[in-house]
């Protein structure tokens, strides 16, 4: 009988109940979207930000001293021990290794050009197909970790263009040569001149300006001929600093077991560099920091402002099913009084009504759900072009969500309820 | 023993003084018929009998309960069990069939049960109707499903406020003739009518008068012949 009731209500009723259910439905698409957003938004940022390069920097444990963000080193005197190139597959191999985007071998030497200036040359890798164990789809290379550099020209390929070159902008503009051109360079000790194909023409506004991005195998022709590499631009989608990470930071061996455990296993860029350090003997990896850390922040700011966002919708909603549940009694005095003098008591009949509004509040949640799912897919796509995760565990929340909010917009008219007589309301024509 | 014993009631609505020092008793069985001008605060009286208000003095005893000081949910418990409800205006709920109707109020007393309330609708010759929406429904036919509902719980006592004030002759015989069904059951009614001829149905017949009862300005209860032949020169009597 209840459930008829309440069905022969809502459909008698439609046209308010479809605009409390449209008020709350509001309300919870809303919610829907910034929640599952803001639960998205690190791993969104954090794939966003590693178009911004790498976070990571393998190099020889006998290199250290200060690192510059994506630099490269340019003392001259400094020891030529390196990283082995077979080593690189392993870091595809740690427990995080789905969380590597990419990495790309650095190797420098020094050419002089025809005009007798001399340039730093850089070998590495551009774009290559990298099988590993884990990804036979793997792709490797420079291109990978900065997928973002303003690049005028293109990206060599690694397979159809072994001269291929990429310039910094500084030297392009001293040597006055440009995509398409051929510049030719002459070893240092004197070997033969290598033609490079210039492709494309970088501007970072860094070091990377002032160096000659080579295939790496056109790099050891004009240096080093051994398969050790001076460092490896390491990108790897990491979570956010937390407690937990910045306490392992500072002194790990202070964790209980179980916070290690936890640490290493959760996507910290302290806990990948750790263990690549553990898959590459000799090696140090160190974090390049700024960026994780400001991402850490910001992301904490937009959570906060899209769950005060979300507050203030809920509690439009809420004051939308007040005001409709207000006019709904008033205009249902008769009926409430009838009930009232069939024998229902104060109870029951509130408790129909918040059933009622509650129900309604439910299909309302639904609706919300459903259409806070597709804003939450189109705001991903248009500010980061991929698709939102949708994180299940928010459905019963937002129907939770929902639910409240309908009862605590209906909780205070629900008091007249209480006031209506029935000897009045049953009287008079 | 007596169903109702109204003692010294007084009714107030702010300075107008609705009912004045009634005093009325109603048999197990009797149907009493309320008459009196508008105003006279016949509704007020049925109200207070049907428990749907408590008087502003005096007291009203159901069931050797003086519910003169009963809260809201005791007075609604009091109504749910012993008390059926037939309107001038019918009060049916618009969105709910003849037979859901009836089925509202066993969910309010204890549980619907589509049988009975079937049943219930048969038995007034409703049947062919129970799922007529109120506004597919005739007044007669409406009046008919609210004395349905108002049996449905088979209550102590039927109020009926004016049940054929909006009916034509008809269907005035109609209603009149289930009434007269149920008090050969042995039910109790208490019905307000302004027309001598329904009053002439019942045992006893009260006039009301700017609150008090008319008969021969004394206080008390007047009471008729039990016969409807003896009944109506005595009401004629109380009509001048
Ligand atoms: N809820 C109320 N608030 C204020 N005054 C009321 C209320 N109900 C009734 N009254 C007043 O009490 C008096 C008696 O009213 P009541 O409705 O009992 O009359 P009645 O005999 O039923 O009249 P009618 O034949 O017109 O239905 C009237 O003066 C009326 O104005
Ligand atoms: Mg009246």
């Amino acid at each position: 009988m209840i459930a008829r009731l309440l069905w022969a209500s809502l459909w008698h009723d439609r046209r308010r109940k479809s605009y409390a259910v449209l008020n709350v439905a509001l309300g919870t698409t809303l919610a829907t979207a910034l929640l599952n957003l803001s639960l998205d938004i690190g791993d969104k940022m954090n794939q966003e930000l590693r178009g911004f390069g790498a976070n990571l920097v393998v190099v020889p444990r006998s290199t250290d001293g200060p690192l510059r963000l994506g630099g490269l080193d340019d003392d001259p005197l400094r020891k030529r021990d390196g990283i082995p190139l077979a080593s690189l597959p392993r870091i595809k191999e740690i427990f995080w290794q789905h969380n590597i985007v990419s990495f790309a071998p650095l190797l420098e030497s020094r050419a002089k050009t025809k005009g007798g200036d001399v340039v730093t040359i850089v070998g590495t890798w551009f774009d290559r197909a990298y099988p590993v164990a884990a990804d036979d789809e793997f792709r490797a290379g420079i291109a990978r970790v900065y997928p973002l550099w303003p690049m005028s020209g293109r990206w060599p390929d690694d397979a159809a263009d072994p001269r291929g070159t990429v310039l910094g902008a500084e030297v392009a503009r001293k040597l006055s040569v440009g995509p398409g051109d051929v510049l030719p360079v002459i070893p240092l000790d004197g070997g033969e001149t290598v033609n490079l194909a210039v492709c494309g023409v970088v501007r970072t506004g860094a070091d990377e300006d002032e160096r000659v991005f080579v295939p790496l195998e056109v790099a050891s022709l004009l240096g080093r001929h051994d398969d050790l590499v001076d460092r490896v631009l390491v990108s790897a989608l990491t979570m956010p600093d937390n407690d937990l990470a910045r306490r392992a930071r500072h002194a790990r061996e202070t964790l209980a077991t179980r916070e290690y455990d936890v640490w290493y296993c959760s996507p910290f860029v302290d806990a990948v560099a750790y263990q690549i350090e553990e898959v590459i003997p000799g090696a140090r990896v160190k974090p390049i920091r700024q960026i994780t850390e400001s991402e850490g922040v910001v992301i904490r700011k937009i959570q906060f402002l899209m769950a005060v966002v979300t507050v203030v919708a809920l509690s439009c909603s809420a004051l939308g099913v007040f005001s409709l549940a207000g006019t709904m009694i008033a205009d249902r005095k008769k009926e409430i009084g009838l009930c009232k003098a069939l024998g229902a008591g104060n109870g029951q009949v509130m408790l129909m009504f918040l059933a009622e509004i509650a129900l309604a509040g439910l299909v309302g949640g639904v609706l919300g759900m459903c259409l806070g799912i597709g804003v939450c897919e189109g705001i991903s796509q248009k500010l980061f072009g991929a698709w939102a995760s949708v994180k299940l565990g928010t459905v019963p929340v937002v129907g939770l969500l929902s639910i409240v909010v309908s009862l605590t917009g209906s909780l205070i008219p629900a008091r007249l309820i209480l006031r209506v007589e029935p000897s009045v309301t049953l009287s008079g024509e | 023993m007596s169903m109702v014993k109204v003692t010294n009631v007084v009714k107030k609505y702010g300075a107008v003084k609705a009912l004045d020092g009634i005093d009325l008793e109603i048999e197990q069985g009797e149907w009493v018929a309320i008459m009196g001008p508008s105003g006279s605060g016949k509704t007020t009286l049925l109200n207070l009998l049907g428990c749907l208000d408590v008087p502003t003095s005096g007291s009203i005893v159901v069931d050797g309960q003086d519910v003169a000081r009963f809260s809201a949910n005791e007075l609604a418990a009091i109504r749910r069990e012993r008390i059926g409800f037939i309107f001038q205006q019918f009060h049916l709920v618009p969105y709910l069939s003849a037979l859901e109707n009836v089925m509202l109020a066993q969910h309010f007393h204890s549980m619907a049960n589509i049988r009975e309330a079937r049943g219930a609708l048969d038995a007034i010759g409703m049947g062919d109707r129970a799922r007529h929406k109120p506004s597919q429904l005739s007044g007669g036919e409406q009046q008919r499903v609210c004395i349905a509902r108002a049996l449905i719980n088979d209550p102590a006592i039927l109020l009926a406020d004016e049940p054929t004030g909006n009916l034509d002759r008809k269907n005035e015989e109609v209603v009149l003739d289930l009434l007269r069904e149920c008090h050969a059951q042995g039910r109790t009614i208490v019905l307000v009518t302004h027309n001598p001829e329904i009053a002439r149905h019942a045992d006893t017949v009260v006039v009301l008068s700017h609150g008090r009862l008319a008969s021969g300005g004394t206080r008390g209860t007047r009471r008729c012949a039990a016969s409807p032949m003896v009944a109506e020169p005595s009401l004629t009597a109380v009509g001048t």
